[in-house]
């Protein structure tokens, strides 16, 4: 099965409001996904159904680490979203604002004319069936046969399939003046005016835990916040749409003592939700250019 | 979309078993579809997604199939059909400041924070949400950032930038006298430009203690609790230099009787006094067991006090209350200029910046919570453990770790309540009670809770 989407050419822009990292795009959110295995957490409402928390919607949040990530990879780049924002809305006149206005009224007009089209065809399919009633009515008491109903209401249907082409969607509505539905954009880029990755933003903050994080990351895993299993991160084996989860990580120091009550928590806490607990640490003294040297454990409760 | 407002709020704790929070892993899209109300909001089982990969030709197709459906789902151009179009103006800093563009006396009654002119009050939102101004016949619905940012998000409101005129277009809608005279100059037909999502993000995220925004911790742990159904008002405690009314309590114990406050210095336990050195229960002859355990009782406990301590400082943030939260089932005689007293109080922090709370921030937290005595009903030694759970003042608060919430319910307990021993003289102990135990200090709150996923609204634990 191929999918579907448009496919954003890199780097991509990733918008920074308030010191933290989101993505409005949905091309860009499925192109991470699916090429660098950057998950994110989606933290909107979707409007189609909205009193609900188990399907969230965009924008999505991206963990420092995995902007910090992607900026190094040269994947991306980070706008200062605010200042963006800011800069070009306040000067939007002329004939900027007046093709930003045209291409939203193209979207509400097209928006109109799909859901006009929609009740129109809801209404047409009503009353043929309606009509077809009232003929069965009328037929029944001269005693047709009820096969002669089906034939009726086939007819009927097919007449009604064949009328559908010939009262084009467009002639709707023709008397009115074309008022456009109000159209809320998701994304406030658009190819043309795709911010530049000129201002150089400082590479993202990120906790000590990032080379457990890029170990597990440049091994395939795809990583999560951890926050709902007490640790580090979630990670998992493939798109955690299709995959539970494997391990929860925490990062500890290479030379960092810890308690023994930690590993105990944490692997019955692991094998309880079937995770295997896993601690990994960088050992500063082995480190590559290519690679932080990163070693992990997993504990795993014994039953003997 | 009128009819999806109008569907109760669905709430993923209705029917789910305690190990299986759905709300604790990624879901799959696929299975969107099923939570629409046709199919009577089923709630995907757990099990439906594989260990591991297995370079099947099928796992891929499935994953495939399953971020279409995400994209597909995702991809989603919010549109206001004219009956329900409510369209709204950002007067923010950025753009055109609220307290420049708008005379002081058309915006009467509004906070600092309000920076979004509701153009019509249409839809069952602003029940809840919004301030309308005051002092003029002619009024005016502003609202919150947080509040803006979820009505454009859910798709109810069209929000755009204003132009100079935009204001008085919209009073100019009654015909006043006195709006006459603003009638736009130019004469050129111009348009607001609407904001996108994302401009919106841009404009309302920030700092919360700058002028109409607020954070995204904040924010977020809003949309989650009225995505879930709930009332949620900033609490007074928002603002960081408001005095928190530590909430003094009215005098409604009532004051000892008279037998219990003549002969209940008797027993009040204070008056055991221990030797420097030697054993902790002095020899003698005693005949209840009472006596005794008074005489070991050693260790100061917790006692929960309807009045402050006053050497407690006032809650900083995080540990500070932000949100009031009232139940939906509140929602049909709710009214925003006289809320009554919330349901629930919550504070909010964030996993990654901050530490659990010391015993001086969860004292002066608690202190902004309301004073809850277990009812007149919950006596008598059957009940002791409920009097245990019960928490004299209750406070949920929300962890949030990007993006992802946690709700926990701190609450007062009050183990020192709970003599034990008291029964063992057969009911002799009970007159002892009313005498006052002074004990203080010690104990403080004991947190109580567990971590839960999104949409465990209440996180009550048990």
């Amino acid at each position: 099965m191929s999918e579907s989407f448009e496919t954003p050419s890199e780097p991509v822009a990733i918008s920074m409001i308030a010191g933290r990292y989101l993505l409005f795009d949905i091309n860009v959110v499925t192109y991470l996904r699916r090429t660098h295995h950057i998950c994110g957490v989606l933290i909107g409402s979707i409007p189609q159904i909205p009193q609900q928390n188990l399907f969230l919607g965009l924008p999505l949040e991206l963990m420092p680490e995995e902007a910090k990530f992607l900026v190094e990879k040269e994947a991306a780049y980070i706008v200062d979203d605010h200042a963006w924002h800011k800069q070009r809305f306040s000067t939007l006149e002329g004939s900027d604002k007046r093709k930003y206005l045209d291409s939203l009224r193209s979207k509400g007009l097209e928006a109109k004319r799909i859901a006009e089209g929609a009740s129109r065809k809801r209404s047409e399919h009503a009353l043929a069936k309606q009509a077809a009633q009232r003929r069965r009515m009328d037929a029944q008491p001269e005693g047709q046969i009820t096969s002669g109903d089906i034939t009726e209401d086939a007819a009927s249907e097919s007449l009604f399939e064949d009328a559908r082409p010939t009262s084009p969607t467009t002639s709707a509505a023709s008397s009115k003046p074309d008022i456009p539905y109000g159209v809320t954009p998701t994304t406030s880029y658009s190819p043309s005016s795709l911010p530049e990755n000129t201002t150089l933003q400082p590479t993202p903050l990120v906790p000590s835990s990032y080379p457990l994080f890029e170990h597990l990351h440049s091994r395939n895993y795809f990583i999560m916040p951890g926050l709902r299993f007490g640790c580090d991160y979630n990670v998992y084996p493939g798109d955690p749409l299709r995959f539970h989860s494997h391990f929860s990580a925490t990062s500890y120091g290479w030379e960092e003592e810890f308690s023994m009550i930690d590993i105990i928590g944490g692997g019955r806490l692991g094998t309880r939700v079937k995770k295997s607990f896993l601690i990994g640490g960088e050992d500063p003294d082995g480190k590559t250019d290519e690679a932080p040297a990163v070693r992990t454990f997993c504990i795993e409760w014994g039953g003997m | 979309m009128a009819d999806i407002d109008e569907d109760p709020p669905f709430n993923a704790q209705s029917n789910v078993d305690e190990d299986h929070d759905p709300s604790d892993e990624t879901q799959d899209f696929l299975l969107l579809a099923s939570l629409t109300a046709k199919s009577g909001y089923q709630i995907p089982k757990r099990g439906e997604k594989d260990f591991e990969r297995h370079g099947t030709k099928h796992q891929d197709d499935l994953l495939s199939a399953s971020r279409q459906a995400m994209h597909d789902a995702l991809d989603y151009t919010r549109i206001h059909t004219p009956r329900v179009h409510v369209k709204a103006f950002y007067y923010g800093m950025e753009g055109l400041d609220r307290d420049k563009a708008v005379v002081e006396e058309w915006r009467k009654g509004l906070d600092d924070d309000h920076v979004v002119l509701v153009e019509s009050s249409k839809g069952p939102h602003f029940r809840t949400m919004g301030k309308t101004t005051l002092g003029k016949k002619r009024t005016t619905l502003w609202l919150l950032p947080e509040e803006a940012l979820y009505l454009l998000e859910r798709g109810n409101l069209d929000l755009r930038w204003p132009l100079p005129s935009t204001f008085n277009r919209i009073l100019g809608k009654e015909k006043s006298d006195e709006i006459l005279r603003y009638q736009d100059e130019t004469g050129v037909e111009d348009e607001e430009a609407p904001m996108s999502l994302q401009a919106a993000y841009a404009m309302f995220v920030g700092q919360d203690s700058d002028k109409g925004k607020v954070s995204l911790e904040r924010y977020i742990v809003y949309a989650n609790l009225k995505r879930t159904g709930y009332v949620v008002l900033r609490a007074p405690e928002w603002e960081p230099t408001a005095p928190v009314s530590r909430l003094a309590v009215e005098a409604t114990t009532e004051s000892p009787s008279l037998f219990t406050w003549l002969f209940g210095r008797f027993f009040a336990e204070e008056d055991v006094k221990h030797a420097a050195d030697g054993p902790l229960v002095q020899t003698g002859m005693y005949r209840s067991y009472n006596s005794i355990y008074r005489q070991i009782a050693i260790i100061p406990r917790h006692k929960p006090s309807p009045t402050p301590n006053s050497v407690s400082q006032n809650p900083e943030f995080p540990y500070r209350i932000v949100f009031d939260l009232w139940r939906p089932t509140k929602i049909p005689t709710f009214a925003k200029s006289s809320p009554g007293p919330s349901d629930f109080r919550m504070a909010i922090t964030d996993a990654r910046f901050s530490t659990i709370p010391t015993l001086v921030q969860m004292t002066s937290l608690f202190e902004s919570a309301r004073w809850e005595p277990p009812s007149a009903g919950l006596t008598g030694p059957q009940k002791t453990y409920q009097r245990l759970q019960h928490g004299w003042r209750n406070v949920v608060l929300a962890v949030v770790d990007q993006g992802v919430i946690s709700y926990l319910q701190l609450s007062e307990a009050a183990f020192g309540e709970e003599k034990l021993y008291e029964r063992f003289d057969g009911g002799s102990g009970h007159s002892a009670k009313g005498g006052g135990t002074r004990r203080r200090g010690g104990g403080g709150g004991s947190g109580r809770g567990r971590g839960r996923g999104r949409g465990r609204g209440t996180g009550r634990g048990a």
